[in-house]
């Protein structure tokens, strides 16, 4: 990966943001994948984005919901987190409330296991907190 | 700018076969997912597509994947299974104004003689119609 890769896209739609460390967990998650089929996973991943940020429907199939977000100030349920489904890799993301038509994508997996794990929701949640409660704008 | 921005450096050029590559996988991804996105608002499952299809689940699983090469039978095929019409547009890379049908087909222009003809009607603004109204008088 060059570290010049830019940390958010502006789609017709949607602006979609890496959180901190995303780009670096995708990275991770891909050594995982056999290198000859890397490529071609890198680029699903950008084609996933792309449709999100333009605003074409996401399917429940490939576009999950994963999870809970956590509760807000007021105690009340966030609603929930997604998926962007390239198996084994999922991307984690939420639509943000205090952004406007703005996604953030907190953290990818290698996934090859079934359930989410609570590490990546508790990850997840916490870039939510940063973001939506205080403030933070990646 | 892109999401290819978020994965690659800034000013990366793509190879022609990666080009190539991104661009095939494109098509395919925005396809099924246009579909499977079809098949959901329609309460579809892929085994009752497969039933309609008179395939197995795991060839439409396949298909919608993109695991398995999806033709334009095959696609024709799922559109009539699911009674919904497909539209295919092309557009140049750059150009706003996309064109519909087959891309490279020269520009269509009336043949100056043949609207010479009384015989001929003319349906819409390219449609000609040859059958001879007098003969249909006749038989009728």
């Amino acid at each position: 990966m060059n570290s010049q890769s830019r940390d958010e896209v502006q789609g017709a739609v949607y602006r979609v943001v890496h959180c901190l460390g995303a780009r670096e967990s995708f990275e991770e998650a891909l050594r995982h994948v056999e290198a000859r089929k890397q490529g071609s996973f890198r680029r699903g991943m950008v084609q996933q984005i792309q449709r999100l940020a333009d605003g074409h429907p996401m399917t429940r199939e490939n576009f999950p919901k994963e999870g809970k977000l956590p509760n807000n100030a007021n105690g009340e349920g966030s609603g929930h987190f997604h998926a962007l489904k390239r198996i084994p890799i999922r991307g984690y993301c939420w639509r943000s409330e205090r952004f406007e038509n703005t996604w953030f994508v907190s953290h990818y997996v290698f996934k090859n296991y079934q359930k989410l794990k609570a590490k990546d929701t508790d990850r997840l949640g916490k870039n939510w907190t940063r973001i939506e409660v205080d403030g933070d704008e990646r | 700018m892109s999401a290819k921005d978020m994965f690659y450096g800034a000013g990366h050029e793509f190879s022609r076969a990666e080009a190539r590559a991104y661009a095939r996988e494109d098509l395919i991804y925005n396809v099924t997912e246009d579909v499977l996105f079809q098949m959901e608002q329609m309460s579809v499952t892929k085994q009752e597509l497969a039933r309609r299809l008179g395939k197995s689940r795991s060839y439409v699983t396949q298909l919608l994947s993109g695991a398995r090469n999806m033709t334009l039978g095959s696609l024709a095929d799922i559109c009539f299974a699911l009674d919904i019409e497909p539209q295919v547009r092309f557009h140049c890379s750059g150009d706003e104004e996309v064109v519909e049908g087959v891309v490279g087909t020269p520009v269509w222009t009336a043949n100056e003689s043949e609207m010479l003809n009384k015989d001929i009607q003319v349906l819409g603004t390219n449609v000609l119609d040859r059958r001879d109204p007098g003969h249909w008088e006749r038989v009728a």
